[in-house]
């Protein structure tokens, strides 16, 4: 059996959140993104030969099988519904609840190219090379969208800094 | 990258993702453990060589089958009997069949030299009267007389 099967158990357990949350970028519902995610592990432990980095293959993987899912116009029809009746994107964050709220509504406002990197880089913990194959473009491309993703939430979430800095 | 972009990093760094329901982890454990995906396993055929090297699994079993099935015991074996040919003249009462004896054929030529030297020397007189019309001799007089005229 190939040594992927016997550590998928770490890798979900080290990246399964962070997937499911990529995931949910396109899916239309928390459940429709665990189908994605458990479809990536599937076809991970199923590929005779092993990834190298097992984390980008996953996220590749997940991507892939989202944008999929995502081309079928039931499941776009299904998205527009649901997409807010799905669970928070994290979990409660006790005391700091709104400012998850915050974050998530800031989230919510980046473009797909920019969502997606930060989700890798903050959650996935990859790297800027390992996006960058996840993409198929290049590492200096993802960190200019990272930088900007995040001055862009961060200009969401607190106007007045980028004020002062402009004033 | 700027200091104040490390912290908010920090910041979201901190948060956790949704963790997926336990019922994930039992759906690919089901998978990966029940032999579901073992079956699947199965090596997939990736690339040209691989689909050349089944077409030509498939020639020879193919081979296979028509040898085995030509040559196995009880099969009458069906062996053509050679057409026979005829020469069409001008009259439909003329036609003359090529299994004649008495024409200047290779298998008459054949079955005398099986009989005996002689057989093939009877049949060469034979021949020789029967179908070479008579040639003169030829000259060289004889050819400028032509060339000539």
């Amino acid at each position: 059996m190939n040594d992927v099967t016997c550590t998928w158990r770490d890798l979900f357990e080290r990246h399964g959140p962070a997937l499911v949350l990529f995931a949910r970028q396109w899916s239309a519902s928390f459940a429709d993104a665990e189908d994605v995610v458990q479809e990536a592990f599937v076809k991970m432990i199923r590929n005779p030969s092993q990834p190298d980095d097992p984390a980008a293959y996953l996220f590749t993987a997940v991507r892939h099988a989202a944008l999929d899912q995502l081309r079928s116009a039931a499941r776009r029809r299904g998205r527009e519904r649901a997409v807010m009746q799905t669970r928070p994107l994290f979990e409660s964050g006790g005391d700091d609840a709104a400012d998850h709220e915050a974050i998530e509504a800031a989230m919510s406002r980046l473009s797909d190219e920019q969502r997606e990197v930060v989700v890798m880089k903050v959650w996935g913990g990859l790297t800027f090379e390992a996006i960058g194959r996840v993409l198929d473009t290049s590492p200096n491309t993802v960190a200019s969208r990272y930088r900007y993703a995040l001055s862009a939430m961060r200009r969401t979430l607190d106007p007045e800094p980028d004020a002062e800095v402009m004033s | 990258m700027i200091d104040h972009d490390k912290e908010f990093e920090a910041k979201l760094a901190a948060m956790r993702p949704t963790r997926p329901s336990a019922d994930l982890v039992k759906r690919i454990g089901r998978a990966v453990e029940a032999g579901e995906c073992d079956a699947d396993v199965a090596p997939p055929i990736y690339g040209f060589a691989a689909w050349r090297a089944v077409a030509g699994l498939a020639a020879m079993l193919t081979l296979a089958a028509m040898v085995w099935l030509l040559a196995r015991p009880g099969t009458p074996v069906q062996i053509d009997t050679p057409p026979v040919h005829v020469i069409a003249g001008s009259n439909p009462t003329t036609d003359i069949r090529l299994t004649d004896p008495t024409l200047p054929t290779a298998g008459n030529y054949l079955r005398a030299m099986r009989e005996s030297p002689e057989a093939v020397d009877a049949l060469l007189q034979k021949h020789a009267g029967l179908l070479m019309p008579p040639t003169r001799d030829l000259n060289l007089s004889d050819l400028m007389k032509d060339t000539s005229s």
